[in-house]
């Protein structure tokens, strides 16, 4: 009992070691400036004046790549089909979910023309994460939508893994939507590949 | 009226409560489970609606989206305060002493000073609207969603929401009152006309791009459900679980 104890407690003490990325307690001072200026530099590189829409598509991709960790979304998304996900398919699903989101979001780009994020709060979720608060307001006036932005510090950076619009989940939509394809393929995560390449080279 | 909707209410609500015997835990959304037994059902009448969404209900909504934005809000506005009296109802029922003076307060100055309630005065003087009904009562008092329903014409809904509405309009301060009742089902139609419009944008998008529509529906009606009963409050434990891969 007490060499199980010790042991315990050693390995507990090694984890920030072995970990580093967890040891740190969540900043959430520096996430709100990572959502504050992040949300700022996106509304005004995408909703450039005189830019084409395949240029506002690559610029896109670009800022998504770099402020979602769409990696880690990816997996998320898979819900309890990843286990069952070989490498493989892991890439090939991620590569096309990525294309997916560009295809999706960015035909939306238009709707976002004049609006602006102002940071109101911000609070740690769990060990890792911090749910920073903004409210999403119009230029023109009009309704406010409290936007909620979860990033998680890896690597020294902050990236965004959800985004809660109005207390809904956007990961957890995705989770849901994607799952209930996979099921209806008969468990298969092909299904869901096969669905979403014929999705993205449609276009 | 009343009298002739009463065997119908009674048969909605028997089929709800059969259902409600399959609820699900309060946790089902956090943790992805799909509690959808008649899914197929769902599916089925999820479709018919939409055939009904795009040849009536979608070109009206469209078409009400073209009234002036002011008259729209005198519709709201009036539309809000004659459902004044059940919201107070459930926040009374939730035992939140705060919200009911704020609807209390509401139904007080809109229909006094607001000219019956076309004119929502109270707002501006720090009184904010606020929905309740008594699936978000039930779901305050811990009942779960139960299973996944999709209501012909009235869209998404679950088991306990369902109960909820037919509850509703017997426990509608309004239904007491002979002679409205012509009143309430326009401001119904009204409101669901209203809501059909704001929802223009979403409903669109999801007929485009989600690979599977239904399935986006029935997450986002619950998720949606859930923010509401919490009165918009997101808890840690509401979030989803994203580990760290």
């Amino acid at each position: 009992m007490t060499f199980d104890r010790r042991f315990f407690l050693l390995a507990a003490a090694a984890l920030p070691l072995a970990y580093p990325a967890l040891a740190q307690a969540q900043d959430t001072d520096k996430a709100r400036d990572f959502v504050g200026s992040f949300t700022g530099k996106a509304v005004e590189y995408l909703l450039a004046d005189g830019i084409s829409q395949s240029e506002a598509t690559s610029r896109f991709r670009d800022l998504l790549n770099e402020g979602f960790d769409v990696g880690t979304i990816g997996r998320f998304v898979l819900g309890r089909y990843l286990r069952e996900t070989s490498p493989t398919e892991l890439n090939d699903f991620l590569s096309l979910f990525e294309d997916y989101l560009v295809q999706v979001y960015s035909s939306r780009l238009g709707e976002f023309r004049d609006l602006g994020f102002k940071v109101v709060d911000a609070r740690a979720v769990g060990n890792t994460d911090v749910l920073v608060g903004t409210t999403a307001v119009r230029q023109a006036g009009g309704p406010s939508a409290r936007v909620e932005w979860r990033v998680r510090n890896k690597d020294s950076a902050f990236r965004v893994v959800d985004v809660v619009v109005e207390g809904i989940s956007m990961s957890a939509s995705q989770r849901d939507e994607f799952s209930s394809v996979i099921q209806r393929g008969g468990g298969k995560v092909q299904t869901l590949i096969q669905t979403l390449r014929q999705r993205t080279q449609a276009t | 009226m009343l009298s002739q909707s009463k065997p119908l209410a009674a048969i909605v609500l028997a089929l709800s409560l059969s259902l409600v015997g399959c609820a699900g835990t309060a946790d089902q959304q956090v943790s992805g489970d799909i509690n959808d037994p008649i899914e197929g059902v769902n599916r089925a009448i999820f479709g018919f609606n939409e055939v009904v969404d795009k040849a009536v209900i979608g070109p009206v909504a469209r078409g009400y989206g073209k009234v002036p934005s002011p008259i729209r809000d005198r519709v709201r506005d009036f539309v809000r305060n004659l459902t004044s009296p059940i919201v107070l109802v459930h926040d009374v029922l939730q035992l939140d002493g705060e919200r009911a003076g704020n609807t209390a307060g509401r139904m007080l100055v809109n229909t006094t000073i607001g000219a019956f309630g076309l004119v929502d005065v109270a707002t501006p003087f720090g009184l904010p609207y606020h929905s309740e009904d008594a699936g978000q009562t039930l779901g305050k008092h811990g009942v779960g969603d139960g299973p996944f329903v999709v209501l012909p014409i009235l869209g998404p809904s679950t088991a306990r929401d369902t109960v909820g509405r037919v509850v509703d309009m017997f426990l509608d301060p309004l239904s007491w009152i002979d002679g409205i009742g012509g009143l309430r089902v326009g401001a119904t139609v009204a409101s669901g006309v209203d809501l059909r419009e704001r929802l223009e944008p979403v409903i669109a998008d999801g007929r485009k791009n989600a690979l599977d529509y239904y399935a986006q529906t029935r997450s986002l009606y619950r998720q949606n459900r859930a923010a509401e009963i919490a009165n918009q409050t997101v808890a840690d434990s509401d979030l989803p679980d994203i580990p760290v891969y």
